[in-house]
């Protein structure tokens, strides 16, 4: 062979491990079920994850969770705030490699703004209308004026640009239907889709021709575990690097002492809590329940700490708020509002003097009430809240006064996936023992508890009370709407109506000097905390396992590790 | 063969009067599919009444029936609220996952039961046979979950703790994705065994100590048949009569899947795929899976019958 033969042959040969070498993959192992890779139907936090590296949105939340430009290069935003010209960067790609630019933006916001998918309500019914201003640049139009920040985390909450116009229908005969059946295979973000298998695994590839910073790694996998023993057992065996929120306590310590491997606790946005049922509409009314002194009482009966610390080790905060003490939230926070002191003797003491006594002797407190039921006044089968906040019922003479005796005797539901809430509840309900007050923790399913909570019509509110928890999304507008009037069969659990807080919600979302805007929020906070729809037991510690064979991963507060900076950023570890 | 067409016709009734109560027996059950399956901040009432006119749950309730028996004289299932796929398709697909993983097993515990049963037939009454018996009883009373936790526990390093195939692995030979499977399939397939064999043991023990009492094993012995004779030629075809009952029904149930397994070691199969059904309230999945099961059960207990005319000749069927 000729020396130039040999020469190619060694190259040949060196080459092929080159040839044959495996993609750097980051896998992740989760108990999550993606219901949809669709923007417009998916509603689940980890389908969120991987939509939000397929897509690119027009803003995107930092590691504090502040809204920040994504494809956003350049912003003007009028004084009154009804007036934004935006300009994209140049060099977006689609993953077939069709460019990005203006005119599919455009298209986007139109076609959703003309069928309004149902879940993409919030973010954009505050748009009056889009134009495209430049090749790159575009206008929006609101309808009204909100908070800066509050649009920008709800334009950064979905990736809005994820129909490419090449593939979908024209705008005259793009319809709902279409939006919500339409299955994305060609994304705009920094991964693309090659495989999904529903309950198994997605499999994404690093997107070469993406027009911003790309990641180091080339294939990121999340594959699905039926349990959390199952996900720790995976990051243990290298099968996957990291394990996406643990929430059984018992295998925080087995990670721990792993070595390779540690655990990252971050301040959450989910909270758990007890739900009452304050409605008062129908048959269902529970009159003991409506009676502020019962569930203050219960409030001294719960030891925030000792829960903290028996249930989930001391990884979870105790913020007596609906808004947690982390990312951006702490500026809306009301501080001055402090834990019912949790005294049982006391709260024996309180029912005491409004008349709740144990007459039969088995230890829990009753009482005679007389009670009025309000049907609500419906409008096409929904109820209707007046501009000054209040519920409208039917006439007077149609309300129904009772009297009765009631018991402290309360059954507590507690939904499949919060079944650590049982474990609460069997501490809390020995305190609540002490005064006169029984509790029945049990578990149920989820369907059935929806069933029982909102029923055919959504005004059921066929329960007692209910260990629950909501993640409460980067905004406090979120959950204030969830307590207000508005929510009532919707998604209000605990039919809470106050109107003055009703009134406090709409405000502060026109409100728009940030500071105005937070004293209004705390004076929300002030009248849940006063009337107690919920109590506020804690928030839970997102807890991600994961290996120290890889480095670069971004703690983004309020969602933990597994984040879209992450994955653009993590490496092996040298 | 009048038997037979008289027993063909009672399975269809049977499925269709198990089809028409269970269609209804789904709706009675507490639960909303629209407000399961759509979920988050801002969806209101009117956004669950759009979705339930998009699975056709506002339709009045015989419409759905009898939209439903139309369909499926039609071959058409319907498609999966939480999955959006055909039902037919999913069901295939799981079906074909759940049988890759049970078919071996449950051979393997077949053959392993069948055969310590004879042997501690055989031993009856001595360690051997007082050995075999706590260890059979004992897996098969353990909880499946937890052993198959127990096992992932313990070898989850060496063997895969989840899903069927190592997401993503570029399998350069057929041979090389049987590998990968085998890996997967090996911790599940073991829990699988270990639990099940105690059943086919404890029923062919019992069977095959009574037969061996009977005064024709007596009889073979003084002819001076060997022990292994007598047990091959004569004792174990009389004892496979209820073993082969035991066999034919547990097998219709396999069909289900084994939900419990599947979920524990993450296999994408049909038990999972019920589970997930009622929890999501997928009307048209849960629909599909018992029109499946009950064609299995129906067909396995069919079979069962033809089967024992066969085994056994004294049995005559007018």
């Amino acid at each position: 062979m000729s020396r130039n033969g040999w020469l190619l042959l060694v190259l040949a040969v060196g080459a092929l491990p080159l040839a044959a070498a495996e993609p750097l993959t980051f896998r992740v192992g989760w108990e999550a079920e993606i219901p949809s890779l669709n923007p417009a139907t998916n509603w689940a936090e980890e389908g969120g994850f991987i939509i939000g590296v397929m897509f690119d949105g027009l803003y995107d939340l930092n590691e504090k969770s502040e809204p920040v430009p994504l494809l956003v290069v350049d912003e003007k935003i009028s004084d009154d705030l009804l007036t934004w010209d935006l300009t994209i960067a140049e060099g977006v790609t689609w993953h077939d490699g069709e460019p990005l630019t203006a005119d599919d933006v455009v298209y986007n916001l139109k076609a959703l703004l003309k069928t309004m998918p149902p879940m993409l309500r919030g973010n954009l019914e505050f748009i009056e209308s889009v134009e495209k201003t430049g090749e790159y640049s575009f206008r929006l139009h609101m309808k009204y004026a909100q908070p800066e920040r509050l649009t920008k985390v709800l334009l950064a909450d979905v990736p809005l640009v994820f129909l490419p116009p090449q593939i979908c229908p024209p705008l005259d005969e793009i319809t709902q239907e279409f939006i919500l059946e339409y299955d994305p295979k060609i994304g705009n973000g920094p991964f693309k889709l090659v495989e999904w298998k529903k309950d198994q695994h997605v499999i994404l590839e690093a997107y070469e021709g993406y027009w911003g910073k790309k990641p180091y790694i080339d294939r990121l996998i999340f594959k699905r575990y039926d349990s959390e023993t199952a996900t720790v057992e995976a990051l243990l065996a290298g099968e996957v690097d990291l394990a996406f929120e643990i929430t059984a306590m018992t295998l925080v310590p087995r990670i721990k002492r792993a070595k390779g491997f540690d655990v990252s606790a971050t301040r959450s946005q989910w909270l758990h809590d007890v739900i009452f049922n304050l409605a008062d509409w129908n048959e269902n009314i529970r009159p003991a329940l409506l009676q502020p002194e019962v569930r203050q009482a219960l409030a001294h009966c719960i030891d925030v700490e000792k829960i903290i610390k028996l249930v989930w080790l001391g990884y979870a905060q105790a913020t007596p708020t609906i808004l947690p003490d982390a990312g951006p939230f702490p500026a809306f926070r009301n501080t001055e509002i402090s834990y019912y002191e949790f005294d049982p003797e006391k709260a024996a003491r309180i029912l005491e003097e409004h008349g709740w006594v144990d007459r039969d002797g088995d230890g829990i407190r009753e009482k005679t009430l007389t009670y009025v039921i309000k049907p609500l006044k419906l409008v096409d089968g929904k109820h209707v809240v007046a501009p000054d906040g209040h519920l409208e019922r039917v006439p007077a003479e149609e309300w129904i006064v009772k009297t009765g005796t009631f018991k402290l005797d309360f059954e507590v539901w507690i939904e499949t996936s919060y079944s650590v809430l049982l474990r609460v509840f069997e501490i809390i309900k020995e305190d609540a023992a002490v005064a006169g007050i029984r509790l029945r923790p049990t578990v149920m399913e989820g369907a059935k508890m929806y069933d029982q909570i909102w029923g055919e019509d959504g005004y059921r509110a066929d329960f007692d009370i209910l260990g629950w928890g909501w993640n409460i999304g980067p905004d406090p507008t979120f959950i204030l709407e969830w307590l207000s009037a508005y929510q009532i069969g919707g998604w209000s659990d605990s039919n809470y109506h106050n109107p003055e807080f009703t009134g406090l919600y709409t405000l502060q979302k026109k409100t728009l000097d940030p500071e105005k805007r937070a004293e209004i929020i705390r004076r929300a906070q002030e009248l849940v905390h006063r009337d107690l729809p919920y109590i506020i037991l804690y928030w839970p510690d997102k807890l991600d396992g994961y290996s120290l064979a890889w480095t670069g991963h971004v703690k983004q507060e309020l969602v933990g590790l597994c984040n879209r900076m992450t994955f653009l950023n993590v490496r092996p570890a040298e | 063969m009048r038997y037979i067409l008289r027993r063909l016709v009672e399975s269809l009734i049977t499925v269709v009067l198990i089809l028409t109560v269970t269609f209804f027996l789904f709706r009675v059950i507490p639960g909303d599919p629209a407000r399961i399956l759509v979920r988050g901040p801002g969806i209101t009432r009117e956004v669950i009444e759009q979705y339930e006119r998009l699975f056709g749950l506002d339709k009045p309730l015989v419409v759905q029936f009898a939209l439903f028996v139309k369909e499926t004289f039609r071959g058409n299932l319907g498609v999966s609220f939480a999955y959006k796929t055909p039902v037919l398709e999913l069901l295939l697909e799981r079906m074909g996952n759940t049988l890759v993983l049970l078919v071996p097993a449950t051979v393997l515990s077949i053959l392993l039961g069948l055969f310590l049963g004879v042997l501690a037939a055989w031993k009856r009454g001595r360690p051997l046979d007082f050995a075999l018996q706590v260890i059979s009883l004992g897996f098969w009373s353990i909880p499946t979950f937890w052993l198959g936790m127990i096992l992932i526990m313990l070898f989850g390093r060496t063997f895969a703790t989840g899903g069927m195939i190592t997401a993503g692995a570029a399998h350069g030979s057929p041979w090389s994705y049987l590998a990968d499977l085998g890996k997967h399939m090996f911790l599940p397939a073991l829990t699988l065994v270990l639990i099940m064999h105690g059943q086919y043991f404890m029923i062919m023990r019992s069977q095959l100590a009574e037969e061996l009492t009977e005064p024709y094993t007596r009889t073979a012995k003084a002819k001076g048949l060997s022990t292994s004779r007598i047990l091959r030629a004569h004792v174990v075809p009389n004892a496979m009569l209820p073993v082969t009952t035991l066999i034919a029904l547990n097998l219709a149930t396999l069909v289900a899947g084994f939900i419990t397994i599947e979920t524990v070691f993450s296999w994408p199969g049909i038990g999972k795929l019920v589970y997930r059904a009622i929890l999501m309230r997928d009307y048209p999945v849960l629909q599909g899976i018992l029109i499946f099961l009950s064609l299995s059960i129906v067909s396995a207990n069919f079979i069962a019958d033809v089967l024992y005319t066969v085994l056994d000749p004294r049995i005559r069927y007018r």
